[in-house]
């Protein structure tokens, strides 16, 4: 007969599970543009565990420092919308400047760098004050943004200018302007702080920039067999912490390109859904996300094993993703 | 009295309204080619109105961006497309609505009467 005494490290076990509680799955949340909702998917069974109605046209989406808050580019509506994590309600939307397509949280938690597209500007929200505390004048349409680890330094792409605004934080002034190729979207930092990769959706290529010397140290083209040069129109950038490996959303070629950050080299092209834009990666860096606007759906990446293992429906126009620990 | 006063506001501000306050409409290319020309003619005739895309800063309206449309009132229209890789196609009886952000979109599924 069994005993129904509880030996005592199974005991502890089942308290310390009572009292920290079960382990939240992560979530992967998209912006769908013109559905106007936000899809939130279970990041390992890729279900969709529910459909948001927020405010018009989100686009740009970031998380919170402690994750419990999305922050959402409400465009159409001139607006950041604040969607609650823990019971999917909007809070009080807190203010943008006009037609606010794309953001970056600086690292101290407490500001949001939006992009206003059509006054050139780069517009600086503080969170707790609710308010717009400053406006940076930038070249005309202001699109991609990216804060330097440290929060010390802004980069701001404006698409019609072609250039990569560096911004000094402290002072909130540009001390830098680097010339990349015709529309430039998306600047990202690398996790060192040592470089910035800015996209250019037109002139088809990828800048590198140094950070500290702030010029171009390489430019990346692609070249997929069977798709018009045209076609090819780098949006969204994402780097490994490790800094191995870069991806590279291709728009309407349908790909993403995987290059060695080393070397610069592309190694191969992912096909993906119709028209991808942005990524995300899930946060042990095993799967990235990517955002397809034209098929409606998002596709997943294995990124050891780099290749596309799924597409997930999602809402209609998928345009922003982030995935919450 | 105050019934007529009420009426005779709501009248002047009506008039004011389209004056002075007439409303932007703004198409939505939502299909995933650039396009280059695009006509809006009322619905079932081909009185096709000026190229609206000379409205647009380089003159071609990218996938996902906005045009501003001019000369054309809310209502039923057939709408002619032509994208840069010389392919145009007609849609029929497109609604351009007034009171929300864009007045109408299309995408690639509208696109089923094309020629090249």
């Amino acid at each position: 007969m069994p005993s129904r005494h509880v030996s005592a490290p199974c005991l502890a076990l089942v308290l310390v599970s009572l009292l920290v509680g079960s382990p939240r799955a992560e979530t992967v949340l998209v912006s769908n543009e013109k559905a106007n909702t936000i899809t939130v998917l279970d990041a390992d069974s890729l279900a969709v565990l529910r459909t948001v109605p927020v405010g018009q046209r989100p686009r740009g989406i970031v998380l919170s420092r402690d994750a419990k808050t999305l922050f959402i580019c409400a465009s159409d509506d001139d607006a950041i919308d604040v969607l609650d994590l823990d019971d999917y309600t909007l809070k009080e939307p807190l203010p943008s400047g006009p037609d606010p397509e794309t953001f970056a949280l600086h690292p101290d938690g407490l500001h949001l760098y939006v992009s206003n597209e059509d006054d050139s500007l780069v517009s600086i929200v503080d969170i707790k004050q609710r308010r717009v505390i400053g406006e940076i004048p930038v070249g005309v349409e202001p699109e991609g943004m990216g804060i330097s680890p440290d929060g010390r330094w802004i980069v701001n792409t404006s698409e019609t200018t072609s250039m990569a605004h560096f911004i000094d934080n402290d002072t909130h002034q540009v001390v830098a302007n680097v010339l990349v190729d015709s529309r430039p979207r998306h600047a990202e930092w690398t996790s060192d702080g040592a470089q910035v990769w800015v996209s250019a959706e037109v002139g088809g290529t990828v800048s590198v920039i140094d950070a500290s010397k702030r010029e171009v140290v390489h430019k990346i083209n692609f070249a997929i067999p069977g798709v018009p040069d045209e076609a090819i129109q780098p949006v969204g950038v994402i780097l490994t912490r490790d800094r191995k490996w870069a991806f590279v959303a291709l728009g309407p070629a349908n790909r993403v390109a995987v290059i060695d950050a080393q070397t610069y080299e592309v190694k191969r092209y992912l096909l993906v859904g119709q028209r991808v834009w942005n990524l995300a990666f899930n946060t042990d860096q095993s799967r990235l996300f990517t955002t397809n606007g034209i098929s409606n759906d998002i596709s997943v990446i294995d990124v050891a094993a780099q290749r596309v293992v799924k597409s997930v429906p999602v809402g209609d126009q998928p345009w922003g993703v982030v995935v919450r620990p | 009295m105050a019934h007529r006063g009420f009426i005779a506001l709501a009248l002047l501000l009506s008039v004011a309204g389209s004056v002075f306050g007439a409303e932007r409409l703004r198409f939505w290319n939502l299909t995933g080619v650039t396009l280059n020309e695009l006509y809006l003619a009322p619905a079932g005739t081909t009185q096709w109105s000026a190229n609206q895309c000379k409205n647009d800063r380089d003159g071609t309206v990218d996938h996902d961006e906005r045009l501003t449309i001019t000369g054309i009132s809310p209502g039923q229209y057939d709408v002619k497309l032509a994208d840069k890789a010389g392919r145009v196609c007609i849609v029929q009886n497109v609604e351009v609505v007034s009171g929300r952000p864009y007045a109408f979109s299309l995408s690639d599924k509208d696109l089923t009467n094309c020629t090249k």
